[in-house]
């Protein structure tokens, strides 16, 4: 409860933030005598407007301390009664007034900090379409979309989650799209959250995936607003998160890792062979050491014979077996595409260069592996980066076929790669089956999966999705 | 989530893949329709004979299923039978599933340790395949159903490229003169021989409870039962008219060996690779539904709810099964008694119980409303 | 849940150490054959395999060192005891998945040769598209090892020389499982390719002096079975012969006799003032050649009045590539006599080689036992167990139809003026 006496407030206030030292309280005087205080914490709100638009007007002209609404220029504020409720509200960048006599608080939001300028996030490039990506304040986040759907349908729903942190998150969805099903789930499981702190999105994605034990995530996870209009558009539900730039979206199906934003901007046949491409690029970094591993111990038979020669002259004299070859190299590759993200970037071109060198050209000519095994992890490299968002999963699967493939041949090779691929599709995102549109099949899904059709032909948003609003748009073309 | 119980129900594209794969891969495998009578040129007429034969011995069971919808061919025969004959008639579905499970494992892991690994012992072969199916009968039938809509394309595509791969082999002649070399008789009992063995159309009777329409059951029994026979009708013209019909009967797999002789313009060869990968893909998703069939059957021969514990003690007998058999003939070289139980297995269990069960059906018809 | 991940982790992981690579072969453990020889020694087997060496990728370019074979044999009762008895020879394990020809010795095919190769096809290694060719008059282990060609390897030499054919229907390439397709047919009898070798004309002695003969190897004509018994040979012609009527013949030629043709009409004939010296001469007879674009042929077999007819009905489109003698080509009545020379010619060929299997080998190697299944079948149950005796007996009439449709750059031959 709040008093009516400053000092004893001042006291309170003093008490729950534990004497902290950026806590800023400035009692004051106006000119008629009124006795006024105000918190805020440093750097955290825009002074100039707390002295221009309220100090001045209060201390000048605040004749009696209810008409304080009168007296100054804002366009919210918000009475607090609670010590708790104005000590949480200046943790989010408010200024309280407490006004001598009255036993409450003026909030007043003033919040203003730094930020860093909206660029092109790196992770998620594009060549056509907006270059702007998300930053790590959640209100310029929501204003970055609101402004791609200007419907009053677009939903935030606001929740602070972590006891410590006390996060600021905002699900967002676009009413009479959304599926009021996946809506309720998604509620559910944020209530459901009891953790000390949110940290970044992932925290969130962790605790509410269906899940857990996956390889690969069941959520959505983009730093770009128009690929998050699109998934709204389609019905799903997305989250903000205080302090990141990534935006999870909810349902995610396997699909999405294999479409990009680009994909729909782009004319309908180069889409469709870039998402082959990916396709391909997917299979070919999990699949493909371990293949050659198991061709070249156990199926040297189906291995065509100009190739196996070549293949046996560059083998001749390396002293481990393939698949330990297979697996250092692996190993390496990642070390160095890692020592590369961590280190400062005049060493991480230093790293790149030695690794190439030592691990490519020297290794080779040294005998210690053999020069296919450098292509194929090469290839296999290159191949990964066509479909970020799986980077994850596809390395450990790629161990694990590389194990599986040395032990026992294309034969284990293919019972992996049926685990994985069972694993992959028996999961279910919010209720919705991850393998949508490819298993379980759907004829409309389909027409935007491995081919895109040309847009005017996607007349149905995903029906698995959602019930009511259905028809996305009239086909214009059909006569 | 009340709502979503819909999707995750079994579509009925899903099981006419599934069933169609579950007789392919037969085909694939060892093309036993080789070595039935008649046995030369005319086995394309047999497989056209054996649809309606099939379609015929399997409807008693068919019309059960469509009255029982909600119930599996284990539960709607012990609710006619009675619990002491049904147990028993459960009890003989969940062997005779187990049989086949052995049956297609012991095949699988000889094909394996005869081509690629000659050294290994058949328990390892074995439990490769055994921890895939478990894994996967783990997840329940919608994954089993949901992985058919990925594998049997891809296995059917492989199948499909072959063919068309091996257009310079071909040599059709080898296919006449029709009807010439057969009599009537022959051809029928190959017919016969084939649709009684077309076991794998239980399984239909096992998921109708789990069909998300169960109007389209007569619709997914017809259609799978053509499609498969057809399937496999492509594979033995092909693979006859690529080794020519002695040769072909000489090979344990045929469509393999077919599969081999693939050389185009020097750099499509040697892709047996394909081949190989579907052909494993496929029986895993046999070997994993029958094993999870076994378990359903079981657990509902002893009113359990779930099937999963029996997943594990099951896939041990059939490890240990397979070692003994495995490890003391080789049942597709020598396939006489092989082949003999099937027959009479089979016969009993898509027919002749079935039937028995109609006829009390047809009884009891009262009572048991 | 966790426990139960873990635990089938750990099942999965013992599993895996535990089956530790059985049959893993690594590719610097296997000596890889191109090419294998069979043959009969004092009534055992011998292998002969030519093996590759591996050399490594960098010391090939630095050294200028290509691709070496070596060759090993082994001896043994049969065929997979002489394959175990090269493992205590050579230090690595033999691998034949990618051997693509197979040498008979002339005494290996006959003394019933398909018995002692069970194993090849029995086996999943060797693969059933390898090339089956005969050794004639000789050994298997003597032909091999000889590389005459381009190819450094004397296995690829051989596999390039057997898939010439398609330039040239005087050899034949019959594969192991095209072999055991005719074998197993009733109506057929199956026919194998040659391999000889011959010694080359030296060129340049001078600049090579090596003191050995040169040798090549040549494929030219083919092997004809009865059942499993080597009955005789054909030569290239015959062979050519075969070719037609099994219609076999991708591309070809046909060298015939120019048509002495007296139609002459605007074109003035040759310059008369030699006429005196060349009625001197012995008449030589001009060649000319067509080559084959596309070729169809079609067998029958006809019942009449209990005499079986073979029919050899071949029909081909050529172009003409080279006329000697004194025609004008560019008359349509002319080039149909070109094309009844030509159609005669290989009439003639067709012709010879029916005989030589009917009389001397009294094994229907072109499948006529086939056609006449097909088309008699009920007679056939009577008649197929001593088909080949019906086969010598029968009489044949053979087709042949040509249309020449082009000429190439030229019209008249070269030798002659064409006037006005």
């Amino acid at each position: 409860m709040i008093s009516k006496k400053i000092g004893i407030n001042k006291q309170e206030i003093i008490g729950i933030f534990n004497n902290t030292s950026d806590l800023i309280i400035y009692e004051f005087e106006t000119e008629s005598n009124i006795r006024m205080m105000v918190c805020y914490i440093e750097g955290f709100i825009d002074r100039n407007l707390l002295d221009r638009d309220i100090l001045k007007p209060v201390i000048l002209s605040l004749e009696m301390p209810k008409d304080i609404k009168k007296a100054i220029y804002v366009s919210s504020m918000e009475e607090v009664y609670l010590m708790e409720e104005v000590a949480d509200k200046l943790t989010y960048g408010s200024v309280a007034i407490f006004i001598n006599g009255i036993n409450k608080s003026y909030i007043i939001n003033l919040n203003k900090w730094e930020k860093r300028t909206i660029e092109e996030p790196q992770a998620e490039a594009v060549v056509r379409g907006p270059k702007e990506g998300f930053i790590e304040d959640i209100s310029t986040n929501k204003v970055m979309l609101r402004r791609r759907i200007r419907n009053r349908d677009l939903v935030f729903e606001d929740y602070t989650i972590g006891k410590q942190t006390k996060t600021k998150i905002s699900i967002a969805y676009i009413q009479g799209i959304v599926n009021e099903q996946i809506l309720k789930e998604v509620k559910i499981r944020i209530r459901n959250i009891d953790i000390d702190a949110i940290l970044e999105s992932g925290y969130i994605e962790q605790l509410i995936e269906d899940n857990p034990y996956s390889l690969i995530s069941t959520i959505g996870d983009t730093q770009k607003p128009d690929v998050v209009a699109g998934k709204l558009l389609e019905g799903r539900v997305a989250m903000f998160c205080d302090g990141t730039p990534h935006v999870l979206t909810m349902p995610k199906f396997f699909i999405e890792d294999i479409q990009a934003s680009e994909d729909y901007y782009a004319r309908t046949y180069y889409a469709t062979f870039l998402r082959f491409l990916r396709v391909f690029s997917l299979l070919l970094s999990i699949v493909l050491p371990g293949l050659y591993v198991a061709l070249q111990t156990f199926h040297q038979e189906m291995i065509p014979t100009v190739l196996l020669i070549t293949m046996a002259g560059a083998r001749e004299g390396v002293p481990f077996p393939a698949i330990i070859e297979a697996f250092l190299m692996t190993l390496m590759l990642e070390l160095i595409k890692e020592s590369g993200i961590r280190l400062p970037r005049a060493v991480g071109s230093a790293v790149s260069i030695v690794g190439a060198l030592v691990l490519g050209q020297a290794a080779v000519e040294a005998g210690i592996v053999s020069a296919p095994m450098v292509i194929v992890v090469a290839a296999t490299a290159i191949a990964e980066f066509a479909v970020p968002s799986l980077t994850e999963g596809i390395i450990l699967y790629r161990l694990i076929l590389i194990l599986l493939g040395g032990f026992m041949g294309l034969y284990a090779m293919t019972c992996g790669l049926i685990i994985i691929i069972v694993q992959i599709i028996s999961l279910n995102s919010f209720g919705i089956p991850y393998g949508f549109p490819l298993a379980p099949g759907n004829k409309q899904g389909l027409k935007d999966s491995i081919i895109r059709f040309p847009l005017w032909t996607l007349i149905f948003r995903p029906k698995i999705l959602e019930k009511k609003n259905m028809i996305r748009q009239r086909n214009i073309r059909k006569k | 989530m009340d709502n979503f119980k819909n999707i995750n129900k079994i579509s009925s594209y899903q099981v006419i893949l599934l069933v169609i794969i579950y007789r392919v891969i037969i085909a694939f495998t060892y093309l036993p329709i080789m070595n039935t009578p008649p046995g030369n040129q005319d086995i394309w007429i047999t497989l056209l004979l054996s649809i309606p034969y099939t379609i015929i011995l399997g409807l008693p069971m068919l019309y059960l299923s469509n009255k029982f919808n909600d119930l599996t061919i284990i539960e709607y025969t012990e609710k006619i039978l009675g619990k002491v004959i049904g147990k028993i008639i459960g009890l003989y579905y969940t062997g005779f599933l187990l049989m086949f499970c052995i049956v297609i494992v012991a095949t699988l892991v000889e094909i394996l340790n005869t081509t690629m690994f000659i050294e290994t012992p058949t328990w390892a072969t074995t439990i490769i395949m055994l921890l895939t199916c478990i894994y996967i009968s783990y997840k329940g039938l919608e994954p089993i159903a949901r992985g058919a809509e990925i594998f049997v394309p891809f296995i059917l595509g492989v199948i499909l490229l072959f063919m068309v791969l091996g257009y310079n082999n071909y040599d059709f002649t080898v296919l006449l003169p029709v009807l010439r070399d057969s009599t009537f008789k022959e051809l029928n009992i190959g017919a016969l021989d084939r649709s009684i063995k077309f076991s794998d159309i239980i399984i239909l009777a096992m998921i109708t409870p789990n069909l998300k329409r169960k109007k389209d059951l007569n619709k997914i029994y017809i259609k799978s039962i053509i499609y498969s026979v057809i399937i496999v009708l492509l594979l033995a013209i092909t693979t006859q008219a690529a080794l020519g019909i002695e040769y072909a009967k000489h090979t344990i797999f045929p469509f393999f060996t077919f599969n081999r002789l693939i050389d185009l313009f020097d750099f499509i060869q040697r892709i047996d690779v394909l081949s190989v990968v579907a052909w494993i893909t496929g029986n895993v998703g046999k070997i994993a539904g029958y094993l999870y069939f076994t378990t359903v059957a079981f657990s509902q021969t002893i009113n359990r709810q779930k099937n999963q514990p029996y997943i594990i003690p099951i896939a041990i007998i059939i490890l240990i099964a397979t070692v003994l058999i495995k490890d003391r003939r080789s049942l597709l070289g020598i396939g006489e008694v092989l082949q003999g139980t099937i027959l009479v297995t089979s016969t009993i269990t898509i027919f002749v119980i079935p039937l028995f069960t109609l006829i009390v059906y047809f009884f009891r018809r009262k009572s048991l409303k | 849940m966790i426990k139960k991940v873990l635990l089938l982790n750990i099942i999965i992981m013992v599993a895996l150490v535990l089956i530790g690579c059985w049959n893993a072969r690594e590719l610097n453990a296997l000596g890889i054959a191109l090419i294998m020889g069979l043959d009969f020694e004092n009534d055992k087997v011998l292998l002969t395999a030519e093996v590759i060496e591996p050399v490594p990728a960098r010391e090939k370019s630095s050294m200028g060192k290509g691709t070496t074979v070596t060759y090993v044999q082994g001896i043994g009762d049969n065929l997979f005891d002489a394959f175990r008895d090269i493992t205590l020879k050579f230090d690595r394990k033999l691998y034949i998945a990618h051997n693509k020809v197979i040498i008979f010795g002339e005494e290996f095919a006959k003394k019933s040769s398909i018995n002692d190769i069970d194993l090849l096809v029995r086996d999943h290694e060797q693969r059933e598209t390898a090339y089956l060719l005969i050794a004639k008059d000789s050994k298997a282990y003597e032909v091999m090892g000889i590389a005459a060609g381009l190819e450094e390897i004397p296995g690829n030499y051989v596999l390039e020389l057997v898939e010439n054919f398609k330039y040239n229907p005087k050899a034949i390439n019959i594969k192991l499982a095209e072999y055991l397709k005719y074998f197993y047919d009733m109506g057929r009898q199956p026919v194998l390719g040659i391999i000889e070798k011959k010694e080359k004309k030296q060129i340049n002695k001078i600049e090579k002096p090596s003191s050995n003969k040169e040798y090549q190897l040549s494929i030219v004509g083919a092997a004809a079975f009865n059942k499993e018994e080597l009955v005789g040979y054909l030569n290239g012609v015959e062979t050519k012969g075969f070719n037609f009527i099994m219609g076999r013949v991708k591309t070809g030629i046909v060298t015939f006799p120019t048509p002495n043709t007296s139609v002459d009409g605007s074109s003035t004939p040759t310059p008369s003032v030699e006429s005196d010296i060349s009625l001197k001469r012995p008449t030589k007879i001009h060649m000319s050649t067509m080559d084959i674009v596309k070729l169809k042929t079609k067998k029958d077999v006809e019942i009449i009045d209990n005499n079986i007819i073979l029919k050899v009905k071949v029909k081909l489109r050529c172009s003409l590539e080279e006329v000697a003698g004194d025609i004008d080509i560019s008359k349509e009545e002319n080039i149909k006599e070109v094309e009844k020379a030509c159609s005669e010619e290989i009439k003639r060929g067709v012709g010879n080689t029916l005989l030589k299997a009917q009389k001397e080998f009294k094994s229907d190697i072109f499948g006529f036992g086939s056609v006449f299944h097909r088309k008699y079948p009920k007679e056939w149950e009577k008649i197929k167990g001593n088909w080949n005796d019906i086969f010598a007996e029968a009489d044949f009439q053979i087709e042949v139809k040509t249309d020449v449709i082009r000429t190439g750059l030229i019209n008249t031959p070269i030798s002659r003026v064409k006037g006005k």
